[in-house]
């Protein structure tokens, strides 16, 4: 007992030593998370020529996206924003949806289930560009199975305007299902049996089941998934990028030309690097600068669950 | 009242056999882009286009053509994307998972002035969306020397806050008392660390991996904007150029996915109880 206190006196004198442990993570989270990300919000505010030091200009930036309407960038604000909002209110509550029931329907353990739950996962495992290799082939107007199987002649899925939609959140949700699965699935391993079995005793039937034991007991599991599904949505480029180049143009505003499935990551990625009108790197940043604070609020409220939970 | 029950039971049984074939046809459905994909890829070009006639998945012919064509392509190597691929993989598991684990110790097992305050202030800093910085990202990596490089793609992965707060809260969970007896033999913090501690994170630690695994090997905005070079490439830009550049022929599309895709399927199929697991998030984060 009293070398244990002699030992933890020890511990006591060198103060620096948790920070040793610290410290490498910190470090390399300092310079390489931390301080482009400031860097990002300061760009925002700036004039940037690349292979220039960028220029302060305060608001400029926010107005001009805000309320220059004879300035590109913002009709791609407007468009890209609205675009990725319709995204993840239509994509994000199937993310949520199909997995809970794949999940529900797995736990049952009926026959097979082990072979099921390997397919459904499958998809999470593979690349964007492979989900869209694949993916493209399947919706392919003259060659694709979806259109030969099902008869459907000439349907050209990359351009009519709904159907784009449809398809791209089909895949999105064929991709975002198995993480999102086989959370719910151990949140569902979690709740005991003689639970189940005392309200099927009772008299409860499925569906009464479902809303008052087991969605309870996956408030947590869902909140998380949510906000994480919703962080990764709003996200997105590269499946309307890979499909379909951000669709056809369904409108010319000002001389500017709308895509139909452009969304504000394209548009910033465009400003920041390669865009056809040049690049403005000074409004990519505050573009993202937007986006980000909405996703921000997104994790804020996850964060407060969190510690509210712990 | 014993038969009753046989009834009961029997009535189960076939309700889960429903429910099976119901999930037969689900995941048919499922797996067919992974499949059509699969057997396209081994077609000849006219059989593709013949495909709206003859309306055969398999194919009649079997051809290497589509694998010669991807593999011998003139401006990228899939061997060397999926080579790079690996590389970043396994640099970034091992060094999040070691930097991770030091600073999930660092908060559980010392006491100092304001470490709740520090850890969710990096937690909450940790929330700054990867968006804000990725203009910026490219001028800093350009300075630094490491556009068109592997470390551009590894660094900013590395320090993800998220799992430092997983290991922590697993960590909760371990008694202290293996500790305090290696302590007392005279371990040192690291030695008792990565030999008492280690260990017994085996199970959250195998989570961070697999989490880890699938992000790096699935990375794209920013590995497509800091690699210029295609030869250069990890495996998910590789396969976007093919894409740009194949058009008409979704077979030779196919046949680059389906190369890019096997050695993810092999892992999957070796750790598939791992994968399987998934997160007990409930649990996880109360402690």
């Amino acid at each position: 007992m009293q070398e244990m206190k002699k030992k933890n006196r020890k511990r006591m004198r060198h103060w620096y030593v948790p920070f040793l442990f610290l410290l490498p993570h910190l470090i390399v989270f300092v310079c390489f998370n931390l301080f482009p990300s400031l860097a990002g919000i300061y760009a925002a505010f700036t004039k940037w020529d690349l292979g220039k030091a960028p220029q302060w200009i305060g608001l400029e930036n926010l107005k001009t996206i805000f309320t220059d309407q004879s300035s590109l960038f913002y009709w791609e604000l407007r468009w890209g924003l609205r675009n990725t909002c319709l995204f993840v209110l239509i994509a994000v509550p199937f993310r949520i949806i199909v997995p809970l029931l794949l999940a529900a329907a797995l736990n049952s353990k009926c026959p097979g289930y082990k072979l099921y739950q390997t397919i459904f996962y499958l998809p999470a495992l593979l690349s964007l560009s492979v989900v869209m290799g694949a993916w493209n082939y399947m919706f392919n107007t003259n060659y694709g199975i979806i259109n030969n199987f099902l008869g459907l002649g000439n349907l050209s899925w990359t351009k009519t305007v709904p159907l784009n939609w449809a398809a791209i959140i089909i895949i999105t949700v064929w991709w975002g299902t198995g993480s999102n699965m086989v959370i719910y699935q151990a949140a569902l391993a979690g709740i005991p049996a003689d639970i189940l079995e005392a309200s099927r005793v009772d008299g409860a039937n499925c569906v009464q089941r479902f809303f008052r034991i087991v969605l309870p007991a996956m408030k947590y599991p869902i909140s998380y998934t949510l906000a994480m599904s919703m962080i990764a949505e709003f996200n997105v480029w590269g499946q309307p990028g890979m499909f379909n180049k951000g669709g056809p143009v369904v409108e010319i505003v000002n001389g500017f030309a709308r895509n139909s499935n452009m969304m504000l990551m394209q548009y910033i990625r465009d400003a920041g690097f390669q865009g056809a009108y040049g690049s403005n790197p000074g409004i990519a940043s505050a573009m993202a600068l937007i986006l980000g604070c909405i996703m921000v609020v997104v994790s804020l409220i996850q964060v407060h669950l969190m510690q509210k939970n712990s | 009242m014993e038969k009753r029950r046989t009834k009961m039971l029997q009535k189960r049984n076939l309700s889960a056999w429903l429910l099976s074939m119901v999930l037969a046809v689900i995941a048919v459905c499922w797996i067919m882009p992974v499949v059509a994909g699969a057997f396209t890829s081994f077609k000849s070009n006219l059989e593709v286009k013949m495909f709206a006639r003859d309306l055969n998945l398999i194919p009649h012919n079997w051809t290497l053509e589509n694998y010669e064509y991807v593999v011998n392509y003139p401006t990228l190597s899939i061997y060397k994307a999926m080579g790079n691929t690996v590389i970043v993989c396994i640099v970034s598991i091992v060094l999040t998972l070691l930097l991770c684990t030091m600073s999930a110790y660092g908060f559980e097992r010392f006491e100092f002035k304001g470490k709740e305050t520090l850890f969710w202030t990096l937690f909450t800093l940790s929330s700054i969306p990867n968006v804000v910085a990725l203009v910026p990202q490219y001028t800093f990596y350009t300075w630094l020397g490491w556009i068109d490089r592997l470390p551009s793609i590894i660094a900013p992965t590395v320090a993800d806050v998220f799992y430092i707060f997983l290991i922590r809260n697993f960590m909760k969970g371990i008694p202290k008392e293996l500790e305090e007896a290696a302590r007392i033999d005279g371990a040192g913090e690291l030695k008792i660390l990565a030999l008492v501690e280690a260990p017994l994170l085996k199970p959250v630690l195998t989570i961070v991996g697999i989490f880890k695994f699938s992000g790096a090997w699935n990375d794209f905005l920013w590995p497509s904007i800091a690699i210029t070079t295609p030869t250069h490439s990890t495996i998910t830009p590789a396969i976007r150029l093919l894409n740009d550049s194949y058009g008409g022929m979704p077979e030779r599309l196919l046949a680059g996915c389906m190369l890019a895709m096997l050695p993810t399927l092999v892992v999957y199929l070796v750790f598939r109880k791992q994968f399987l697991k998934g997160l007990d998030v409930g649990s996880g984060v109360k402690g």
